[in-house]
Formats: C-alpha cells, sequence, structure tokens
C-alpha cells in the first residue's frame, strides 16, 4: 500500500436510535502518522462515532477499513481509547489497574508489566504504583489514566477531550507526549472542543454537526479557504484608506478574539521597537472588496504614515466553527 | 487467558484481599461456632441443683414429685418457721404449700411460694405433677390399678418407609425436613448475598465510569460473565472457609473447653434419631445435586442482578429495579414451607420445575426423595432457564453500560433486549 492511502476509513456510517439519527452517512479517513482532529457541538455524533470505531457499538450500515481492511474485533488490540468521561477503579491499586487493563488489551503478563514500569517512570508516577487511585490527585489520576491508554503501544489512539483536566505544566507534558507517540508511527483522532488544540496539533479535521459531516480536510486549508481576505494593518498616524474596493472592520470584540489572528505570521518588524513606538501604533482592519492588496498597499505607501506590519487574519477555528453550525440552522 | 478470565480474576483477587472479606471470612466461623458451644457452655456452667421445698399437709401427695434436670423437691414433715427468709438466699427456688384437706372432685388449697414469678417449665412440672397424682388416686376410689393405666399409655415410633422401585427404603421425615430447610436457606443466602455483590460490581464500574475504558477491551458478555463467575467463586471460597473454620472451631472447643461436660440441652432420642435418619440418605448423591442447584440458581439470578446493575448509575437506584427479581425467591421460600407438609403435592411439582423457584424448592424436595424424571426435567429447565435468563441480561446489559442519565422503568429495560446495538 501506498503512504497516502488512509490509515482508517470510515464510509457512509450510519446509526440510527429508536428517536433520533446519531450518524447519517459519515465519511472519513485518517492518514497514518497524522493528527486528526473531530469537531462538533454536543450530541453532533462525536460520541457515537468513537465508539463505532472502537467496536463498542456497532454502526446499522456502512463500512470501517482498517489499512484497507475491514475492521475486526481483534483491531481492539491495536487501539487505545481515552474517553471524555475519566475513570479507574477507585480502590485498586494503579499499578495493578494499569496492568489489567493492558491484559484486557492482549497483552501477556510479562509485557504487560514491563510497559506499565516503562510509562509510569516516563509519566513520573512510578512511586505512587502501590496507591489506589482514590489516594491520588486529579491531576495523577489523569496521568494514570493516559498511560492505561497507551500502554499496549497502540497504532491507533482515540483521545476524548485530551487535555481537560490538565493543569498546564501537565498538559504540555501530555502534548509531548503525544507529538512523540505520533513521530513513532501512531496515527491519532482527536475529539475536542478546544479550538487551540486543533490549530496546534491537528493536520486533519472534521466538523460533524446534525449527525453529518459539514466540513472536512487539512487544517491549514480549510483556514486558507475561510479566508475573507481581511488584513490587520499597524501603522503610525492617521491612514487614510482607498475610497472604493475596501470596507473598514470594526475592532475585535474582546482581547482573546485578537490572538486568533495566529501571531507567529507577524512580520518580525511588528515587534521592533515597539516599547518606544507602543503609544502611536494603531491598528486598522480591512476587508478587500474589489482589487488586490498590492493595490491597498499602493495606496498605503502613497502616504507619508510609517507602516509597521501588514498581516492577514485569518479565521481561527473558532470562527470556522461558529459560523459553518450557524450556517447549518434550519 | 481468555478475557473473561482475566475479568473473573480480578474480581476475586480484589474481593478475596478486601479487608470486609477477610473480617467476614474470619468473623462468619467464629459466630457459628459460639452458636454450638455457647449453649453446651451454659449446660455445664448451670449445673447447680435448686430445691423446692414441699409441705404436704395432706399427705395425699407422697414420692408424686420426682426431681430432675437440676430441680430437687425436698419434702418437710412440718412447715419451718421463718421459711419466708430462708428463700431469698441459697438455691432455694420456692416452697409448695398443700392444705390438709383436698377434695379430689374439686381439687384446690395448693399455693407455690417464690421470690421470682416461677417459669413456664417449673409451674407446668408441678401442676402436671400434681394432676397425674390425682388421676392416680380417683383411678384407685374406682377399683383400677394405676400401674395398668399407665401401660395403656403407649409411646408408639411410627417408621417411615417409602416403597421404591427396588424394594421399600427407610426414610427419616425429621432428618429430611432439617437437611432440606438447611439447604433451602443456605441457597437463598448464597442467591442473595452474592447477587446483590454482583449488582455492586456493575454499579461501581459504571458510576466510576470505567466501564467505557472496559467495554472498548472487553466484550461486554465476557465481562458480565467473567463478573458473575469471579463473583461465585469469591462465594465457594468463603462457604469452605467458613465449613472447614467452623468445623474446627468445634472440634477445639470440645476437646478444651467442653472436654467432659454433658452435651447440651437436646434429648438423646432425638439427635440420635436424626443422626440415624441422616444414614438413611444417600449424601454425597444429595450433595452434588445440591451444587447443580446452588451453582445454576446462582448464574439464573446473578445474570438478571448484573443486567440490573448496568442499568442505574447509582447504588440507590437499584432497589426499585431489583424488587421484581426477588419476589420469586421470597416467594419460593413460603412455598418450602407448605411442600415441606406435602412433597409431593402438584403445588410442590410445579414450583420445582419452575427455574426461578426450582432450586429452592428442589432444595427442600431432594431428601425426602424425588421421581428420577420429575428431576431430570427439572435440571434440564434449569439448564435452559439459566441460559435463557442470561441471554436476556447480556442483551440488557450491553445497552444499559453505555446509558447514563435517566433511570430506566422496568418496561424500558424489557424493551433494550430488542435494541441493536
Amino acid at each position: 500500500m501506498t503512504a497516502a492511502s488512509p490509515f482508517l476509513e470510515v464510509r457512509s456510517v450510519v446509526k440510527r436510535y429508536h428517536n433520533h439519527t446519531a450518524l447519517d452517512g459519515v465519511s472519513l479517513s485518517l492518514r497514518p502518522g497524522r493528527i486528526f482532529g473531530l469537531l462538533g457541538p454536543n450530541g453532533a455524533g462525536k460520541t457515537t462515532l468513537i465508539r463505532i470505531i472502537n467496536q463498542i457499538i456497532g454502526p446499522d450500515s456502512g463500512q470501517l477499513l482498517l489499512e484497507g481492511r475491514p475492521l475486526s474485533y481483534a483491531d481492539t488490540h491495536r487501539m487505545g481509547y481515552l474517553p471524555e468521561e475519566r475513570g479507574l477503579y477507585k480502590k485498586m491499586k494503579i499499578g495493578e489497574q494499569a496492568l489489567y487493563l493492558a491484559q484486557l488489551r492482549g497483552l501477556s503478563s510479562r509485557d504487560a508489566r514491563q510497559q506499565v514500569r516503562h510509562w509510569f517512570t516516563r509519566l513520573d508516577i512510578q512511586a505512587w504504583a502501590e496507591k489506589k487511585v482514590e489516594e491520588l490527585s486529579k491531576g495523577m489520576q489523569q496521568k494514570v489514566q493516559f498511560a492505561c491508554t497507551v500502554l499496549h503501544r497502540p497504532d491507533l489512539i482515540i483521545l476524548d477531550e485530551p487535555f481537560s483536566g490538565f493543569d498546564p505544566v501537565n498538559a504540555e507534558v501530555l502534548k509531548q507526549e503525544i507529538l512523540n507517540l505520533q513521530r513513532e508511527g501512531a496515527t491519532l483522532l482527536f475529539s475536542t472542543h478546544r479550538m487551540e488544540t486543533v490549530e496546534e496539533m491537528c493536520q486533519d479535521v472534521a466538523l460533524i454537526n446534525r449527525a453529518q459531516v459539514v466540513l472536512s480536510g487539512e487544517t491549514a486549508e480549510i483556514r486558507a479557504r475561510y479566508s475573507d481576505r481581511s488584513y490587520l494593518i499597524r501603522h503610525e498616524g492617521p491612514l487614510f484608506l482607498p475610497e472604493r474596493g475596501v470596507e473598514r472592520l470594526p475592532p475585535p470584540a474582546n482581547a482573546t478574539q485578537a490572538t486568533d489572528a495566529m501571531p507567529r505570521f507577524v512580520p518580525s518588524i511588528s515587534t521592533q521597537d515597539s516599547t518606544a513606538a507602543e503609544p502611536t501604533i494603531q491598528e486598522t482592519r480591512v476587508r478587500l472588496t474589489d482589487g488586490t492588496l498590492n493595490d491597498l498597499l499602493a495606496h498605503c505607501i502613497a502616504q507619508a504614515t510609517p507602516l509597521h506590519a501588514v498581516e492577514e487574519i485569518r479565521p481561527g477555528f473558532h470562527e470556522i466553527f461558529i459560523k459553518t453550525v450557524k450556517e447549518a440552522q434550519p | 487467558m481468555s478475557k473473561a478470565g482475566w475479568v473473573a480474576q480480578r474480581e476475586f483477587m480484589v474481593r478475596v484481599r478486601s479487608r470486609q472479606f477477610i473480617v467476614m471470612t474470619l468473623l462468619g466461623p467464629i459466630l457459628f461456632s459460639l452458636m454450638f458451644v455457647i449453649p453446651a457452655l451454659l449446660a455445664r456452667f448451670d449445673s447447680d441443683t435448686q430445691t423446692i421445698w414441699v409441705h404436704d399437709a395432706s399427705g395425699l401427695f407422697t414420692g408424686a414429685f420426682t426431681s430432675e434436670g437440676g430441680v430437687v423437691f425436698r419434702e418437710l414433715e412440718q412447715e419451718p418457721a421463718g421459711w419466708r427468709d430462708s428463700l431469698k438466699s441459697g438455691n432455694d427456688l420456692g416452697f409448695l404449700l398443700i392444705n390438709e384437706r383436698i377434695d379430689l372432685a374439686k381439687p384446690s388449697g395448693f399455693r407455690y411460694y417464690s421470690d421470682q414469678p416461677p417459669g413456664v417449665a417449673t409451674s407446668d412440672r408441678i401442676t402436671r405433677a400434681i394432676s397425674d397424682r390425682i388421676q392416680a388416686l380417683k383411678l384407685k376410689q374406682r377399683g383400677l390399678d394405676a400401674g395398668f393405666v399407665d401401660s395403656l399409655r403407649t409411646q408408639v415410633d411410627l417408621q417411615t418407609l417409602r416403597l421404591t422401585g427396588d424394594g421399600e427404603e427407610d426414610s427419616s421425615t425429621t432428618a429430611a425436613t432439617l437437611v432440606g430447610f438447611m439447604a433451602a436457606f443456605i441457597m437463598y443466602l448464597f442467591i442473595f448475598l452474592y447477587g446483590s455483590m454482583v449488582v455492586r460490581g456493575v454499579v461501581e464500574e459504571k458510576a466510576s465510569r470505567v466501564m467505557e475504558v472496559l467495554v472498548a477491551s472487553v466484550r461486554p458478555f465476557d465481562l458480565m460473565l467473567g463478573k458473575i463467575l469471579g463473583i461465585a467463586a469469591v462465594g465457594l471460597a468463603q462457604f469452605v472457609v467458613w465449613i472447614a473454620l467452623t468445623a474446627g472451631l468445634v472440634a477445639i472447643a470440645q476437646a478444651t473447653l467442653l472436654a467432659g461436660a454433658p452435651t447440651a440441652d437436646v434429648p438423646k432420642e432425638g439427635v440420635e434419631g436424626i443422626m440415624a435418619g441422616l444414614g438413611t440418605l444417600n449424601l454425597p448423591f444429595l450433595l452434588s445435586l445440591f451444587l447443580f442447584y446452588f451453582i445454576s440458581g446462582y448464574l439464573l439470578y446473578a445474570a438478571l442482578f448484573a443486567a440490573i446493575g448496568s442499568a442505574v448509575d447509582n447504588e440507590s437506584d437499584t432497589q426499585q429495579l431489583m424488587f421484581p427479581v426477588t419476589i420469586p425467591i421470597i416467594l419460593a421460600i413460603i412455598v418450602a414451607q407448605m411442600v415441606v407438609q406435602n412433597p409431593g403435592s402438584p403445588l410442590s411439582f410445579w414450583f420445582s420445575m419452575i427455574p426461578f423457584t426450582a432450586p429452592i424448592l428442589m432444595a427442600v424436595r431432594l431428601p425426602f426423595g424425588v421421581p428420577a424424571w420429575e428431576l431430570a426435567l427439572s435440571m434440564a429447565l434449569m439448564v435452559v432457564g439459566f441460559l435463557a435468563t442470561t441471554w436476556i441480561a447480556a442483551r440488557i446489559y450491553r445497552v444499559g453500560v453505555l446509558m447514563y442519565g435517566k433511570k430506566p422503568t422496568f418496561r424500558e429495560l424489557i424493551r433494550w433486549i430488542t435494541y441493536k446495538v
């Protein structure tokens, strides 16, 4: 098989419950070694889809293929699943618990013991192996749960809201571990509401709304597709815009939205001498309705006003999500 | 090892190592053996004799009172002065005064004094002795010999024999009843004790949300089966330890504490009769049948209990759903009382065919002997029964383990059987 062929393919999966349709012809494909983000409002069918991939439940119709073959129950040994609602046996020692879950995923006792030691050491929880879950802090429990998800070296790892319940320090540890697993060849599926996770970590994404896939593709490509030719111009002093072809946008409603403008694409000049110049630097947001960015820049450069930066305002997944879901409202 | 095997192993290990199990397993035999030892010890330390003083002014009742069981009757020629005070001290139980003139037609004038109201046994014994003597005196007046009257009162020992294919067999009703009830009670205890352990175990997995991780690795049916079998192993282990420790403790107590003491206050003939009766029962055969009903009965109910556990999110919601399931068990215990009166009645036949009541009913009936075809039919139905409930329970379970939120009604549970998952 070629590198481009999908690792996991979901083909027109339908799942109906007696009073509603949870999935209505959903198709996805996860490429090997990439992180796939599954988005969607609550109740859209994400959990149902994840349960179907994990073979906890079966589809009414449709197909699932793993490396081109129909998914079989034995394939569950190749999967790791971290459910959104975390849970472990409260009164069982975490070491024994991890061992048990690894055995249920098909590891032999010896391999299981070895993997538990490896991951507990790696995540810095070895010292607590003899403790019961109820004696551990919430963050520690999250680490144990993550260890239990990846102990059996799965090559398909399904994480439902992976970062919820982690403090920033441990979230960073987890992020590095996830990227490491990806580097080692694992394919990952994230279900999440956190758009910054999607933007930072997912190469591919699908948005499910009302039981259907309403948007899917590569993260970067989708963002480019949703670009509406909006630009942010930083300048010192008054800036006059052309009378035609340009629409002035209102400033963002709140500060957090400003960060959606992907700071890493900001040219380095914007940070130059910022302390001295800051009081006089102004921001103007515009959208091109006609003509090109070159026309706009030519107009600006003709003025004496010093320009500091011009950047594209790319819509974040937050906006894309809201826009797509709202458009779908009847 | 199969996944159900791993699950069963975990269920067993976690429970057997729990403090609750260890305490229960050790405390049980101590309590059971105390039940044997305490009556025997009491009989031993309570061996001081107590005296009832009798002053019979009529002279008609000489020798009527016989001393037995730690109570001694002493007859006095004269009514001693100051007996009222002497009663309060020592081992004097009471003072019986009989008037000088006793009218045999209308006997009265018997007074019993004591500082504490006499027990039923004491007053019975006194009245019986008096009425026996009066009866003898009346017979004598009519010219009949008291010895002849005694000989009229014959004790008949009814030997019960049961006709079987190859002749007649001894059977002991008392022993059969005793063994039957014991087995039925243990069966009832086993189903309830370990059945509710299954419910709690399933609810715990759901409430702690570990279920979602489990069902991603194990098929719900294997998960349910592993739990049921693991807990069955816990129950059997506990019973074996209980029986062995109780027997051991009783043996030790008999060898040390109770050495040389008279056995407890049970009529000798009764015990011997029961022991002899036990001898007439085919114990290995009975025990293996008991074990069959034990295991099949437990499996039948445990599966239903697992289904109930799967349907709710927390333990307090289980009660309402458990009620319909427990009705047949309670009904069986009630019917068992009637069955003992008449082990061969249609009522006992039908209730020992229905798999829900058969384990308890058959436990009661087996020691009395059950026709082979009835037994075979009941056992076959039992196997069909537990396969059916396990199948139904598994279908409810696989839906239930994924359901959170609203507590389902019993009717909804039934509907889940038909769901496609």
